[in-house]
């Protein structure tokens, strides 16, 4: 048995603040939605939800100067998501193992969800720049 | 005729492009609704008619209902007033839509949640929407028929409610 390091058990908490440190920012409708307590599931979602918002922004601005890191962003996701599924670890809430074959069904519902944010957002004259921010932030990566 | 420079292989890939369907309008609601982890916003439950652009959409919090459409068009609008429509029931309407005519989504906050589902109600037949003013003209032609996720949305405003 190896004794923990006092130094060790004093970042734990350290490392929680500064994770949580973007959702605390977040003022307006993050999409960062309420987790579930199942850690590669709700990693999942985070993930195909900000390739959502990362296709969604391309539409609204086809010739964005960010298009390079928002394609990046997508690609990234895509990836991730797939390689999660492929762990086998992607457990959903009852209790079912999530396989690559459902990538595209939650991404399609993925962007719904985001269009119906994205409603939200535009009848309260506010915009989701926060919310690409954010996952480009995560996500806006070459995928390696 | 011939095309030297255009193999069958080619011919037959842009044929089938040609006949190729456009995305088909498939409704979609949450069994469940949208949860934000923190800020002000309300949890949401929604339903749309897919992803195939023009679409028209409700979204539901506990306080607010809205009515949405998102149509390419609407970047050209002159204007947000006094849209009229025809609905699949074979309903029509008179409405201002949106605020921002650069925008391609306008929304319209509805009086109550009643008013919400008494309006998606004429979506549950399936016919076409259309929705002309300010310079526009937006139609979805055949739209299906709401109902068979209606009853999901049902679900997800009993534990918006709940909630």
């Amino acid at each position: 048995m190896t004794r923990s390091s006092p130094n060790r058990i004093a970042c734990i908490p350290l490392i929680a603040v500064a994770m949580s440190t973007p959702v605390a920012l977040a003022q307006d409708f993050s999409p960062h939605f309420k987790t579930t307590g199942r850690g590669a599931y709700d990693l999942y979602n985070d993930t195909v939800l900000c390739s959502a918002v990362l296709e969604r922004a391309i539409e609204a601005e086809p010739e964005s100067e960010q298009l390079p890191l928002l394609e990046k962003g997508i690609d990234y996701t895509v990836n991730f998501a797939l390689f999660l599924l492929e762990s086998g670890n992607v457990v959903d809430m009852s209790g079912a193992i999530l396989a690559p074959d459902n990538l595209p069904i939650d991404r399609r519902n993925a962007r719904a969800d985001w269009q119906a944010v994205l409603f939200s957002l535009e009848d309260e004259g506010e915009t989701p720049e926060a919310e690409i921010a954010r996952c480009l932030r995560l996500y806006g990566h070459d995928w390696e | 005729m011939r095309f030297p420079g255009l193999s069958l292989v080619a011919i037959t890939a842009f044929a089938a492009a040609l006949t190729a369907p456009a995305m088909a309008h498939e409704w979609h609601a949450r069994e469940t609704p949208l949860i934000p982890e923190s800020g002000p916003a309300s949890p949401i439950c929604h339903i749309s008619s897919g992803e195939a652009l023009p679409l028209v959409a409700f979204t539901f919090e506990k306080q607010r209902t809205r009515f949405a459409v998102r149509a390419a068009e609407f970047v050209s609008r002159t204007g947000v007033h006094e849209y009229t429509g025809t609905l699949p029931s074979g309903g029509s309407f008179t409405v201002s839509l949106g605020t921002d005519t650069s925008s391609d989504v306008a929304v319209l906050t509805l009086a109550d949640r009643e008013g919400g589902l008494r309006l998606l109600n004429h979506f549950r037949t399936a016919g076409d929407f259309s929705l002309t003013g300010n310079g526009i003209d937006i139609q979805i032609s055949a739209l299906p028929s709401a109902s068979s996720e209606v009853e999901n949305l049902h679900n997800c405003l009993r534990e918006l409610d709940n909630g």
